[in-house]
C-alpha cells in the first residue's frame, strides 16, 4: 500500500473567513458598532459618587464577560458586572467584553453626579441646650448641637423637686 | 486477453491531517462612541477523507469530507472617545464538517499536485469560511 505525504500548508488559502480574510462580515467581527448581539444593560446611567449600581451582559450563548470602566478613574468592577461609582464627577464608558470570545463587545454610559450639597443649618436658631441628652443607660443619644450653647441653670419649685431649666431666667427669679 | 481497467473508479484515499495557519488581519475603525482595533487569527486542523475518481491517467476529480477544528485567535482592544483603554486576547476554538471538491494532476508516480476547496463554518453565529490551497503529493 501506498503511504502519501500532503504539503499543504504553505498554499493554504483562506478565501473568506468573516473577520479574518475577504468576504462577508458577520456581526461578531464588526468593529465600533453595536453588533446586535451583546447587550449590556442598562445602557445609560447616572449613580452618585461611591454609589454601585448592577450592570449586566446579554448574549444568546451565555457566559460571562470582563467589565471595565473607561477612564478608570470612573470606578471600580466586581467580577459579576457590579459597578461601585468613584468620587470624580463625569461621564465614562462602560465596555464589557465577552470571555469566551473577546471579538463580542458592547458598552454603556455611566454619569457620576456631582456630590449632594451639605445638609441647610440654621446658625440663627439657638437650641434649647447645649449638653448632651442622656438616656436611662448613660449612653449619649442626640449629640448632635446645632448653634450657640446657652447656660443651663437650676430652680426648684415649691414641691422642693429640682427642675432643670434651659438658657432662660424665670420671671421673678 | 487483457482485461481493461475501469476508467473510473471511486478511490477513497484518506488524507492525512491537515494543519493550516491563515494570514492574520487587523480590523480598526475610529467611530465615536468605541474606536477598536480588533486583531484576529485563524487556523485549523482537519482529519478526513478524499473520494477521487480518476478522469484521465493523470486528472482525478473528487470530493473531500473532513472534521475541522477551527481556532481563531483575537485580541480586542477598545478605546472609547472619553479615554482609557481596554484590551484582552483569547482563543476560542470550534468543531465543524468541512466540505468540498479536491482536484489532483499526477506529475510522476510519486508526486501529485492538488487543489481543494474548502466550505465550513466556524463561531457562535456559525460563520461561512471557505478555503482555497494547493498541495504537493508525494506518495511512497
Amino acid at each position: 500500500m501506498r503511504r502519501s505525504l500532503s504539503l499543504l500548508v504553505p498554499l493554504a488559502l483562506l478565501l473568506a473567513a468573516p473577520g479574518c480574510g475577504g468576504g462577508s462580515h458577520a456581526t461578531g467581527d464588526q468593529v465600533a458598532t453595536a453588533n446586535q448581539v451583546m447587550t449590556v444593560s442598562p445602557d445609560v446611567a447616572s449613580v452618585a459618587p461611591g454609589q454601585s449600581l448592577q450592570f449586566t451582559a446579554s448574549i444568546p450563548w451565555g457566559g460571562t464577560a470582563t467589565w471595565a470602566v473607561l477612564p478608570g478613574t470612573g470606578g471600580t468592577f466586581s467580577g459579576n458586572g457590579l459597578f461601585t461609582a468613584s468620587s470624580v464627577q463625569g461621564q465614562y464608558r462602560i465596555v464589557a467584553m465577552w470571555n469566551s470570545d473577546v471579538r463580542y463587545t458592547a458598552s454603556a454610559t455611566a454619569t457620576i453626579l456631582p456630590p449632594a450639597p451639605p445638609a441647610d443649618s440654621t446658625p440663627d436658631i439657638v437650641s434649647a441646650s447645649g449638653a448632651q441628652q442622656s438616656g436611662a443607660s448613660g449612653q449619649s443619644k442626640n449629640s448632635v448641637v446645632v448653634g450657640e450653647a446657652v447656660p443651663a441653670r437650676t430652680a426648684t419649685d415649691t414641691s422642693g423637686t429640682l427642675v432643670l431649666r434651659h438658657g432662660f431666667r424665670p420671671v421673678g427669679h | 486477453m487483457g482485461t481493461a481497467a475501469p476508467t473510473h473508479t471511486i478511490n477513497s484515499v484518506p488524507p492525512p491531517t491537515k494543519c493550516s495557519l491563515f494570514a492574520g488581519e487587523t480590523r480598526s475603525s475610529t467611530a465615536a462612541p468605541l474606536p477598536q482595533r480588533l486583531d484576529t487569527r485563524v487556523s485549523s486542523l482537519a482529519l478526513g477523507v478524499d473520494l477521487l475518481v480518476p478522469i484521465s491517467n493523470r486528472w482525478s476529480l473528487g470530493l473531500e469530507v473532513a472534521e475541522t477544528r477551527w481556532s481563531v485567535a483575537s485580541t480586542n482592544t477598545v478605546t472609547p472617545t472619553l479615554g482609557g483603554n481596554m484590551t484582552r486576547s483569547g482563543t476560542s476554538h470550534w468543531g465543524r464538517l468541512s466540505v468540498g471538491p479536491v482536484l489532483t494532476f499526477k506529475v510522476s508516480d510519486h508526486l501529485e499536485v492538488e487543489g481543494r476547496l474548502l466550505s465550513s463554518h466556524y463561531g457562535y453565529q456559525n460563520q461561512p469560511v471557505n478555503t482555497a490551497a494547493v498541495g504537493l503529493l508525494w506518495r511512497f
